[in-house]
């Protein structure tokens, strides 16, 4: 079975995997991810059926499952014991109440506060969400356009978690649905130093007709911060395409008939994808409970995915790169 | 080579990427011989886009799904619905014999 992790193989993520294989900042022992949904994307899942729990498990297990899912592949390693805190505190009605819209309605189609409000979706000026949806809607009453305000919806626009992994790398995680930017910042703290990278992506409302997630080559980053050495800045790999670059390599993967071998093991299967949803289910029973959950609370006996290699945590370390690099300049 | 045989179940908006992709530029090594769904406009709507593409795909209601199996014979199941139903379409796909993509 395969589990369609597009993140995996866009190529700035798929860098990221390779600088840290490569040991250039030793083993990893703590990661700082921060993941920006913007008004216009994050909100989207507020009009949909996402918007209720019992149908996507909240944006930790059905947005969220895609970043942790990066970082067990990116540190090749599982979690081990997660604790969340959570809450919805702008997409409720309170806000639309701030706002002063007193007289919205369930749904944008026939909202009064439509001219003033922010958030309105008119499906009628998108074709293709109007061929799916509205034009539809009378086969399972299902509205593609409702309030992002309503008192109905039962997920959280806030979420905090720490995780620890089994290697004993620990990770600082947030999620916002409600940001001014789209995109995510992510650092990993090494041995022997510490990588910073940005990412900015495009905004966009899902079946607009854009490129979903396209990477803004000018707000992505990648800079190198080695112990004792000057940092530097390297060369974005190029990104095309939807969801970082990733779409089309995944569907060269998933529809060529003989896919080429990949040192970064990117094509997942359903061990890969428990994996990930693990630590978003942990985080909803998390927030539940009040206290951090261990996955073997949850799950017993599960394989572990295929991950390549990473650095050793043993490995000698050369404490003075830069003074032996300068004298092996000095002596040829 | 034979081409390999595709069912999908779920034809909301996340789902097209993958039906283009068959339909279009892997159409040498992939055909599409199913489409499921619980909303009969939406199968219509994702048929009429494959006919248009001289793709003739019989469509079937969610509660049919045993049946778009049974007599599309697909090797693998695309699954693309709304993720509550996921693990419902992926267990019966895997019991019936089927590959599963699942988008997730």
């Amino acid at each position: 079975m395969t589990v369609t992790f597009n993140y995996r193989y866009s190529p700035p993520r798929t860098q990221i995997k390779d600088l840290l294989m490569s040991g250039i900042i030793g083993n990893i022992v703590s990661v700082d991810f921060h993941w920006m949904l913007d008004t216009r994307h994050g909100a989207d899942y507020f009009r949909r059926w996402h918007r209720n729990k019992a149908n996507s498990g909240g944006l930790l297990v059905h947005k969220a499952t895609h970043h942790f899912d990066l970082v067990n592949w990116w540190l090749s390693d599982v979690p081990e014991r997660v604790y969340a805190e959570g809450a919805r505190n702008f997409y409720r009605p309170e806000t639309a109440e701030r706002y002063g819209f007193t007289r919205r309605s369930e749904r944008c189609l026939d909202c009064p506060e439509a001219e003033k409000c922010p958030f309105h979706l008119d499906l009628r000026a998108y074709p293709r969400l109007a061929e799916i949806y509205l034009k539809n809607e009378q086969f399972d009453g299902y509205f593609r356009d409702r309030c992002v305000f309503s008192g109905d919806i039962d997920i959280e626009d806030t979420m905090h978690l720490t995780v620890r992994y089994r290697s004993g790398a620990t990770m600082s995680y947030s999620l916002h649905a409600f940001m001014p930017w789209e995109g995510y910042t992510v650092t990993f703290n090494g041995t022997k130093g510490r990588i910073e990278h940005i990412a900015q992506e495009t905004v966009y409302i899902s079946g607009d007709g854009t490129v979903p997630g396209e990477l803004k080559p000018e707000g992505t980053r990648i800079r190198i911060f080695p112990h004792f050495q000057s940092p530097y800045e390297v060369e974005i790999w190029k990104a095309e395409g939807g969801h970082g670059g990733a779409d089309p390599v995944m569907l060269g993967v998933l529809f060529s008939p003989e896919p080429t071998p990949d040192k970064y093991l990117r094509a997942s299967d359903q061990r890969g994808g428990a994996w990930s949803i693990l630590t978003g289910i942990a985080g909803n029973r998390s927030m539940e409970w009040g206290r951090p959950v261990r996955i073997d609370e949850l799950v017993h006996g599960l394989e572990l995915p295929d991950y390549p290699p990473m650095p050793d945590p043993h490995e000698p370390i050369d404490p003075l790169p830069l003074k032996h690099s300068r004298a092996a300049r000095r002596s040829e | 080579m034979a081409k390999k045989r595709y069912a999908q179940v779920g034809v909301g908006d996340r789902s097209f990427m993958y039906s283009f992709a068959i339909a279009e530029p892997f159409r040498d090594h992939a055909e599409l011989v199913g489409l499921c769904d619980n909303n009969l406009g939406r199968l219509r709507t994702r048929a009429d886009w494959l006919a248009g593409r001289d793709l003739e795909v019989p469509i079937y209601l969610d509660t049919e799904f045993d049946r778009m199996i049974a007599e599309t014979k697909p090797d693998v199941v695309i699954v693309t619905s709304k993720d509550a139903t996921h693990d419902q379409y992926i267990c019966r796909a895997l019991e019936l014999g089927c590959d599963v993509i699942t988008d997730r």
